[in-house]
């Protein structure tokens, strides 16, 4: 298969990793995978990337392939750009959501990924379940993500006593992540606790946010935290998949967190993490000091992350399936996903009646902060009226030239 | 593990808010709370009573907002644990039967006589209530309930999304996992709610990836994943 994958950028993100493994597998195999840059600017762009070849889309565009995978919201602009006999979106997460209220262009833009008429390959039930319901008319298939089983399995070593091991995963920046909410729950424990936040960049974890901050860490300096702790806490809003309890259970580390989007796929509460509803700080903080008192609770929950783990895919396995997907969707029929214009349009009436909403508010906050401009202008006339009449009194004229006699500047 | 909740709440609530049932995890059924006989009877492990303190039993007690030792409250300081009230898992049931116009709930009633008044204007079919019920529910295909701004979401937001309608509510903070226009729409006013409303039910099909992702929202807040979450922090608790 000629198969191009459509990225915003080569960065370091997880997402962008599964992108690579995936990449890398299908040219193990005999496929032939593109890199097709998508971004507006491109400079400095690599001629490949971990071993894959990088192209811009310009250059695809000459091109034709099997399939072109769309990998960002962004990328799916430029996926009927790309010649191929099949066009899929592959979704990590809802992108949409990333989005907050003042920047609803771009949410309604990444919402509108899911109207398309294309193929889905999708890395959770949740995200199944989500265009099963949306796109009933598309094909969607389920490629979960594979775990470095060789870097991240380690069985649990005999850890010393003392207070409980916390670790915090997630970019404080982002806030979805839920890392402030993480911090605030370990550091509202009981019980004795070290806390230790993981970031991609150090630049954005504040000093004294936590006991340790590590940033930046390879894979293997991934598995080495995980194993040094005993339990991994993420209270984050939502996610695609969420590896990183993953990788946690694969040494052996149970997990505290919030029955976020994906996490049903791996979660079990009591089994082999505690699960704690949003915005419950009192749960969360509960949960770290029943694993802190409770060390055959933290026995337990450990099997039960190694089980867990035991049944997951390793990334071999995992971007098999993704190959496979690829292989069904150009091997069967092309979709009829008609369904897809319909709903482009049904998009285009939300994206309309939001912005027109939106619109509103925008004019009546103006209506406002011009009210509140004219209420501090006339309230400032009114003090201006007052100091006139004030210096126009004897009174105040007799003080100022008493002033005046003794050197003083006051009342000038 | 196969356990036994009991949850007790007038019907009202329980059609709301109940469970009844078996499933992966034990069984779970709803008794009124005149009901204290027929739940000794049963034997649960743990009582969950939503509109008041359980009955007194062998059994490990929870509550909602009562103010119990194991109470579960959005606000109240001292809470054991922080949730909404869960939504009854067969409210899913509604959800391929979308009624029409909308149901204003909760609030003064002047604010929501007002509300109805501005959507009757705009030849909006609908219904104020002061307390949502599940017959509301399936009568309409938007849903606003009325609270403060920078408040939990009211009582029955859990309900409405997974009934599968169109849900309004004023901006919630903390909003427990809902997110303002994905799974649900965030008023300021009476007036942005007035017109979110009327577009929500004009074009019930542009709004099907909010009532969409609504569902899937309400799956974390399903009475059979809230109830047993509940239950089995009590277990640990005793057991550590």
């Amino acid at each position: 298969m000629r198969v191009a994958f459509l990225v915003a950028e080569l960065g370091r993100s997880g997402g962008m990793h599964v992108i690579r493994d995936h990449a890398r597998h299908m040219q193990d195999a005999g496929d032939e995978c593109q890199l097709v840059v998508c971004a507006p600017k491109l400079e400095g762009l690599p001629t490949a990337d971990s071993g894959i070849p990088v192209t811009t889309l310009a250059t695809a565009r000459d091109d034709r392939f099997d399939v072109a995978v769309a990998t960002w919201w962004t990328t799916a602009e430029a996926l009927f750009e790309v010649q191929a006999a099949r066009h899929v979106v592959f979704v990590q997460n809802l992108e949409h959501r990333f989005y907050r209220d003042r920047e609803r262009a771009d949410a309604l833009g990444a919402l509108g990924v899911l109207d398309l008429p294309v193929d889905y390959l999708v890395v959770s039930s949740h995200l199944r379940r989500v265009l099963e319901r949306l796109r009933p008319d598309a094909r969607t298939r389920l490629v979960p993500v594979g775990i470095d089983k060789q870097r991240f399995s380690s069985p649990p070593s005999a850890k010393p006593a003392g207070p409980l091991r916390v670790l915090i995963e997630g970019q404080p920046t982002l806030w979805f992540k839920g890392v402030a909410e993480s911090v605030a729950a370990a550091r509202a424990m009981r019980e004795p606790a070290t806390l230790t936040v993981v970031a991609h960049d150090p630049a954005d974890v504040p000093g004294g946010f936590a006991d340790r901050v590590e940033a930046g860490l390879s894979p293997d300096g991934m598995a080495a935290l995980y194993a040094e702790h005993d339990v991994l806490v993420k209270l984050a809003r939502f996610e695609g998949l969420g590896l990183p309890p993953l990788e946690a259970f694969h040494a052996g580390v149970p997990c505290v967190l919030t029955p976020f989007s994906g996490s049903e796929d791996y979660a079990r509460h009591g089994m082999n993490s505690l699960v704690v509803g949003f915005d419950d700080d009192v749960g969360a903080s509960a949960a770290l000091d029943l694993l802190a008192r409770d060390p055959a609770l933290r026995t337990r929950l450990s099997q039960g992350a190694l089980e867990t783990a035991a049944g997951w895919p390793d990334q071999a396995a995992a971007s098999a399936q993704f190959r496979s997907a690829l292989e069904g969707l150009v091997a069967e029929p092309a979709s009829d996903a008609q369904d897809g214009h319909r709903r482009l349009l049904r998009g285009r009436r939300l994206a309309i009646e939001l912005s027109r909403e939106e619109e509103r508010r925008d004019a009546t906050r103006l209506r406002l902060s011009a009210a509140a401009v004219e209420g501090q202008r006339a309230e400032a006339e009114r003090h201006l009226h007052t100091i006139s009449e004030l210096r126009a009194r004897k009174s105040y004229r007799a003080a100022r030239f008493v002033n005046r006699l003794i050197g003083r500047g006051w009342y000038e | 593990v196969s356990r036994r909740i009991a949850i007790v709440a007038a019907d009202g609530v329980a059609a709301l808010h109940g469970l009844e049932g078996r499933f992966a995890w034990g069984e779970a059924w709803t008794f009124s709370p005149s009901d204290g006989e027929a739940i000794a009877a049963w034997g649960p492990e743990t009582v969950i009573g939503l509109d008041g303190m359980p009955p007194e039993g062998p059994w490990r007690s929870i509550d909602f907002e009562a103010g119990g030792r194991r109470s579960v409250s959005t606000t109240a300081p001292g809470a054991w644990r922080r949730a909404l009230l869960p939504a009854a898992d067969d409210l899913m049931e509604l959800q391929p039967h979308v009624g029409t116009g909308v149901v204003v709930a909760g609030g003064p009633e002047v604010e929501r006589e007002s509300v109805a008044g501005k959507l009757r204007s705009l030849s909006v079919e609908v219904h104020a209530v002061p307390c949502l019920t599940r017959d509301d529910l399936a009568r309409a295909a938007v849903v606003a309930l009325l609270g403060g701004s920078g408040q939990p979401p009211p009582a029955g937001a859990t309900a409405v999304l997974a009934a599968g309608r169109v849900l309004l509510l004023p901006r919630a903070e903390p909003a427990f996992g809902l997110l303002a226009w994905s799974d649900h729409l965030p008023y300021e006013n009476e007036d942005d709610l007035v017109r979110t409303a009327d577009a929500a039910q004009t074009y019930p099909q542009a709004f099907e990836p909010l009532v969409a992702l609504g569902v899937l929202a309400a799956e974390a807040h399903l009475a059979s994943a809230v109830y047993q979450r509940l239950a089995v922090d009590a277990e640990l608790e005793d057991a550590a």
